[in-house]
C-alpha cells in the first residue's frame, strides 16, 4: 500500500445491527468498507465509500467473488477485516436438541469466517498488514446449555481467531475477538426494526439487575479502535465488554 | 374502547403465556414481568399506543415502573393537553 491509498475494511454481516453500524463507524474514519451480507443494505449502499456485496457467506466461491470484484482491493490491499455475519439459533433444552441445529450453527457461524479470512489474508499482506478482528460471544464459555449450538460455533470461533494470530503473526496482522455482550440489535430483540434509543439503554441498565446493554453503535466503535491496533500490538486477545460471567 | 392503559395491560399480559395479574401499582420490574429485553419492546408498544416518540425525559426507569407511573408521565399528560 502507498502513502494516500485508500484503505479498506471489509465487514461481513452488515445488513443491519453490528455489522451495519461497524460500516458506519469505519466510514466515519475514512476507509472504503466492502459489506457483505445475504441481503445486502440499501441504506448503506447509497453512502460515498461504501461498496455493497450480496453473498452467501457459507459459499467460499462467492466470496472469493464478492472480494476480487472490489476495485482496487488487488491493488492495495484490505486495511481490515471484521467477521460479524452470524446465526443465533433459539434456545433449546440440551437433552432435546438436534445434531441438525448444531452442524448447521456450525456451518453458518465457522465455516463464513473460515471463507472470509481464506479470501482476504492475501489482502492484508498485500496492504502490508492489517487486522482480523472477529465479534464473539461471552456465551462461548458454555455454561449456558441451552445455548450449547451458538456457543460451540462461537468457541471454535475463538480457535479460529487464535489460530490467526499466529499464522499471520509474521505477516504484520494482528486477530483479536470481541465479546460486546448484550446488545440491542434485531438479533437479541424481536421486533427491532431501528436503534435503540440510548435513553432507553440506560433506563434498562438502571433499573433491571442485568448485564449492560448497549447500542450498536458503542460496540461498533470499539471494534473499529480494536481494528486499528497496529502491526506490533495486541494479538490473540479476547476483550470481553460483559460486564457478567456468561 | 380500551383506555390506553388497558391496552398496554393487555400487551403485556400478553406476554405470558401464564395468566397474570397486572395491578396499576404493581412493579413490572421488580415482580419480572417484564424482561431487560422486553423493556425496550414495551417502550416502542407504549409509543405505538401513545400515537407518537416519547419525549426524552419520560424514558427513565422510575416513569416506566408501574403502569399507574406509566400513565401519568406518558398518557396523561396527553389526554390533558387535548
Amino acid at each position: 500500500m502507498t502513502q494516500g491509498s485508500p484503505r479498506i475494511a471489509v465487514v461481513s454481516g452488515t445488513s443491519s445491527g453490528i455489522g451495519a453500524a461497524v460500516a458506519e463507524a469505519f466510514l466515519e474514519r475514512g476507509y472504503t468498507v466492502v459489506g457483505l451480507s445475504r441481503r445486502g443494505n440499501p441504506g448503506l449502499a447509497e453512502r460515498g465509500g461504501y461498496i455493497d456485496r450480496n453473498a452467501d457467506l457459507r459459499d467460499a466461491t462467492a466470496v472469493d467473488q464478492a472480494i476480487a470484484s472490489v476495485p482496487g482491493a488487488a491493488e492495495h490491499g484490505v486495511k481490515a477485516v471484521v467477521l460479524n455475519a452470524g446465526y443465533s439459533p433459539d434456545p433449546v433444552d440440551l437433552p432435546k436438541l438436534p445434531w441438525e441445529t448444531v452442524a448447521d450453527t456450525y456451518t453458518t457461524n465457522v465455516a463464513t469466517a473460515l471463507n472470509l479470512v481464506q479470501a482476504t489474508c492475501h489482502l492484508l499482506k498485500q496492504a502490508g498488514g492489517g487486522s482480523l478482528t472477529f465479534v464473539g460471544a461471552s456465551l462461548a464459555n458454555g455454561y449456558r446449555p441451552e445455548r450449547f449450538a451458538y456457543a460451540a460455533s462461537k468457541a471454535a470461533m475463538t480457535t479460529l481467531m487464535r489460530a490467526c494470530s499466529v499464522e499471520f503473526a509474521g505477516d504484520g496482522i494482528v486477530s483479536n475477538e470481541v465479546r460486546p455482550g448484550p446488545v440491542a440489535t434485531a438479533m437479541t430483540m424481536a421486533g427491532l426494526d431501528s436503534a435503540v434509543n440510548e435513553q432507553v439503554l440506560r433506563a434498562i441498565n438502571k433499573g433491571f439487575d442485568t448485564d449492560w446493554l448497549k447500542s450498536p453503535r458503542t460496540v461498533a466503535e470499539w471494534i473499529a479502535t480494536i481494528a486499528e491496533f497496529p502491526s506490533n500490538g495486541p494479538t490473540g486477545q479476547v476483550f470481553n465488554y460483559s460486564r457478567k460471567v456468561l | 374502547m380500551a383506555t390506553k392503559i388497558e391496552q398496554l395491560r393487555t400487551w403485556l399480559t400478553g406476554l405470558h403465556a401464564e395468566p397474570v395479574t397486572i395491578d396499576d401499582e404493581t412493579d413490572l420490574i421488580e415482580s419480572g414481568l417484564v424482561t431487560s429485553l422486553q423493556f425496550v419492546q414495551m417502550v416502542m408498544e407504549i409509543e405505538r399506543i401513545h400515537g407518537d416518540k416519547l419525549e426524552p425525559g419520560v424514558i427513565t426507569i422510575e416513569k416506566m415502573r408501574t403502569l399507574q407511573a406509566i400513565d401519568e408521565a406518558v398518557f396523561q399528560p396527553q389526554t390533558q393537553a387535548a
